[in-house]
């Protein structure tokens, strides 16, 4: 009977212990000191009430405690993905044995690529030889949009990809199917550039990390559930003062960049970054599938002439005039251009664009080139003595 | 579309090879095995070098002074539609690639060229053909004398990334009219050939109305079917002349071939270009029936990969010191000439136009043509996918009967690299010895000899060779 009284005591204490964090004045008590307490609480138990106990038991196994010590240590070690302790380190790395259960356990049932660039084909390639799925395909995708040729072609490649699809699913894609994903996507878009529109506020309601991770976001989950997000934002948004002062109207302009650490460096240096031209940011959703007959047709169309990357952006240069018209609608301040080391395509562009921001539109700009590891340091100083200079000019 | 079956030259060469390869049973290659040569073979300069020095003398002569003579200069990308111009009257195509070559194997240009670019805010991780080639346009410096040559118009091909983008700019630098066409790619399980040709032929149509109207010239299309004639025979011949480097032993080593390949390469769509390669068809094929080795000594055969160091083509002499001859690559295989696949699977020289019963009198005819030798090129596989390019070099390796692979990671060229360490695991796992160096093409900036000397000792070692002079 007493030891049930002291089980539910036992079982009390620890729900009395988890609500603890709920009550603000107790959350605010420094991590350490509850750490050092529970801490202590679990030594004394183990070193002055169960290790005496299990002394005095007849036969005592020490082997038990060590299995039972390194049992603990080992799933601490290998197995949880927090391997550093909470609130210690930035980043939650994951250990091998976690690594093993991801490659082994596939979340993903295909992969398809359309093509683009040269590091895009190597990904897929390594892909498809390294963790193979169940399905996989490689659409080409023009490269030449400026060409009459290139919608033909691509309508009939993403003629050709449905047809895989539904053969791979045993379903068809219907028309009405069809028509229904491009209006949830088509959704999305619209939805992303009313986010975007509130960002040409005087005060924005939102950092450029904030609209970075909404536009990220949306190429990777459920359409319908980010789109039922972007509606919760968008109700939020306009009555949304930011704890900060704007300062100063940045564009960021360049290859893919989801580095969403980069954008909350340069904006916690008196900057706020109010629109983007890169490859993981506004190209993704700035024009819409326009519906006219075949819908095949009609998503063909809206690649062929969204604003282009540089792969894709040749005789004439249609980007240029893109980032002419977002820099004025966005009274950009200065540009951070931003590329990734080894891609010709971009490289090749940014001195053409930084001419036009700096010579025709007398926007100043700071160029950064990113690698897989980024001097952080560096780079603060150098966009700290970007943004002093500009708050000069300005 | 049925499997391209060899030509009738094609047959020869192979038996010629088979009739060599039976004079030689005497002398055994095998891997890991032989350390000291006994017999040599016999061997003697190329006839057609000369030759090969002479064409290419007067095409870079002729570059600088095509606009005096009154003739079209078109610059751009050399991989693809040196023919489309044909039909205007007399042109001079100023090839880039091969002019960004020329300019790397001189060190202090090609790093006055490199920095004349990087001073303009380009990257210095770009093409370096593209550094040199833009360097001595930025510096108005011909590699072979004079004042950068000006193009009446630019007009190139897009199959790496970097080739449109290159152009453009020059376009906008030199302010001449600009066209490019988009060469569509996709890994071989698929089959896209009909709509790709479709895609082409339009482009190749669109370039055509393009051109007649920035240089007001009427359109000849009895000049393009016969430029277009040319250049699937030179490409047909180049890769009749790569298919006799199966024999052993190689009756040329990669060196040459670079030297001859250029030529179908630049001059291929003209009669002087298709003479060339059918006088070094014949001479290769003698070569092979005699047993004619490039090298005498020939106890290796390593393949590479990708654009050489063109500072360091020494590279090649000091394999040969170790009786390794390097007999070529998938890249300089592909690049100047054209191989196919046939029904056994071996890669072979593909049959012209007229040999596979395709019409050549109209235009259409002559772009479908084109269009369809274009897209059998091996090296757009490089351009693709890894898995592709892996089994590619490695079937080659097994059909020219290397001992090795030497992959270049070379940084000067994101197009060929892509994927060469999947290309090198791949290589691995099947038990062929492989070996890497990083390096650059035209930038000897990003190139270590010592280092990549050490490499070539040790791998040498690893193949059971020591150098013949000890």
């Amino acid at each position: 009977m007493a030891a049930l009284g002291l089980a539910l005591l036992a079982s009390l204490a620890a729900a009395l212990g988890g609500m603890l964090p709920v009550y603000t004045r107790v959350r605010e008590i420094g991590t350490r000191y509850l750490l050092g307490f529970a801490a202590g609480v679990m030594v004394s138990v183990g070193l002055v009430v169960m290790l005496p106990q299990m002394a005095k038991q007849e036969g005592a196994s020490f082997i038990a405690l060590a299995i039972g010590f390194f049992a603990l240590y080992a799933t601490e070690k290998m197995v949880t993905i927090h391997s550093c302790r909470e609130g210690e380190c930035e980043v939650h790395g994951a250990r091998w044995t976690t690594l093993i259960g991801i490659a082994t356990e596939s979340l993903l049932d295909g992969i398809a690529i359309a093509h683009s660039c040269i590091h895009v084909r190597q990904a897929f390639s390594s892909w498809r030889l390294h963790v193979p799925v169940e399905y996989d395909y490689y659409m080409f995708m023009p490269a030449k949009p400026q060409s009459p040729a290139a919608q033909v072609l691509l309508t009939r490649e993403v003629q050709a990809f449905k047809e895989s699809l539904e053969g791979w699913t045993g379903r068809a894609i219907t028309r009405g199917s069809l028509e229904e994903a491009i209006e949830a996507v088509n959704t999305g878009r619209r939805l992303m550039r009313q986010v975007y529109e509130l960002r040409k506020a005087e005060r924005p309601p939102l950092t450029g990390a904030e609209a970075m991770e909404m536009a990220v976001s949306g190429q990777m989950m459920d359409r319908r559930e980010h789109n039922a997000l972007l509606q919760q934002a968008l109700v939020e948004l306009p009555g949304r003062v930011l704890p900060k002062e704007t300062g100063l109207r940045l564009m960021i302009v360049g290859s893919e960049d989801d580095d969403t650490e980069m954008l909350r460096l340069i904006e916690s240096l008196g900057a706020t970054i109010v629109i983007d031209d890169h490859c993981t940011g506004s190209r993704h959703f700035w024009n819409l599938v326009e519906l006219k007959g075949d819908p095949l047709a009609s998503i063909a169309a809206r690649y062929v002439q969204r604003p282009p990357c540089p792969q894709k952006d040749w005789e004439g240069r249609r980007r240029l005039e893109h980032i002419r018209r977002l820099a004025a609608e966005y009274r950009v301040q200065g540009a951070i251009v931003i590329q990734q080391k080894f891609c010709d395509p971009h490289e090749l562009d940014n001195p053409v664009i930084i001419s036009l921001l700096e010579q025709e539109l007398d926007i100043p700009s700071l160029f950064l080139e990113f690698d897989v590891t980024i001097p952080v340091g560096q780079f603060q100083t150098r966009i700290e003595a970007f943004l002093e200079m500009l708050r000069l000019e300005v | 579309m049925a499997a391209p079956v060899q030509s009738d030259q094609a047959q020869q060469s192979t038996k010629a090879i088979k009739h060599n390869k039976a004079q030689q049973s005497t002398i055994k290659h095998s891997r890991l095995r032989i350390k000291v040569v006994r017999e040599t073979y016999q061997t003697k300069p190329l006839e057609c070098w000369s030759k090969a020095k002479e064409l290419m003398a007067g095409y870079y002569r002729s570059v600088a002074t095509a606009r005096e003579q009154g003739k079209l200069l078109i610059a751009g990308g050399s991989s693809a539609f040196l023919v489309l111009p044909a039909g205007l009257g007399e042109y001079v195509f100023f090839g880039a690639e091969p002019y960004g070559a020329m300019v790397a194997t001189s060190s202090q240009f090609s790093q006055e060229c490199a920095e004349a670019v990087e001073a303009r805010g380009f990257a210095r991780d770009v093409c370096s053909y593209m550094l040199n080639y833009w360097g001595s346009m930025f510096l108005d410096r011909y590699y072979f004398g004079g004042p950068f040559p000006r193009p009446d118009f630019c007009m190139s091909s897009q199959f790496c990334d970097t080739h449109s983008k290159w152009f453009q700019y020059v376009a906008e630098h030199l302010q001449v009219p600009y066209f490019s066409i988009d060469i569509p790619l996709s890994p071989a399980r698929y089959d896209r050939k009909e709509r790709f040709v479709e895609y082409l032929v339009s482009q190749m149509q669109e370039g055509i109305e393009w051109m007649v109207e920035v240089t007001g010239r009427e359109y000849d299309d009895e000049r393009l079917v016969e430029s277009v004639k040319y250049e699937c025979e030179a490409l047909c011949l180049m890769g009749e002349i790569v298919n006799f480097q199966k024999a052993i032993p190689a009756p040329l080593s990669q060196k040459s071939i670079f030297s001859i390949y250029v030529i179908p390469h630049l001059l291929g769509h003209s009669l002087e270009g298709v003479e060339f390669c059918r006088e070094v068809r014949e001479e290769v094929a003698d070569r092979v029936q005699r047993g004619i080795a490039a090298l005498a000594t020939e106890r290796c055969r390593i393949m590479d990969d990708s654009e050489p160091p063109w500072h360091f083509l020494k590279l090649y002499r000091y394999l040969e010191k170790f009786g390794a001859l390097c007999i070529g690559s998938q890249y300089s295989y592909s690049l100047g000439g054209n191989l196919v696949k046939d029904q056994e699977g071996n890669w072979v020289p593909p049959r012209t136009p007229e040999e596979r019963g395709m019409p050549m009198r109209t235009r259409e005819d002559a772009l479908r043509a084109m269009a369809t030798f274009y897209l059998e090129k091996p090296i757009l596989a490089s351009f693709t996918t890894a898995e592709d390019k892996s089994s590619m070099v490695l079937e080659m390796a097994q059909q020219w009967r290397a001992d090795g692979i030497i992959l270049h990671l070379n940084r000067g060229c994101e197009g060929l690299t892509q994927g060469a360490l999947e290309n090198r695991m791949a290589l691995v796992e099947s038990g062929l010895p492989v070996m890497t160096y990083e390096g650059n093409m035209g930038d000897k900036r990003e190139f270590d000899e010592g280092q990549t000397l050490n490499r070539i000792d040790s791998f040498m070692e690893r193949l059971g060779l020591k150098k013949l002079e000890e």
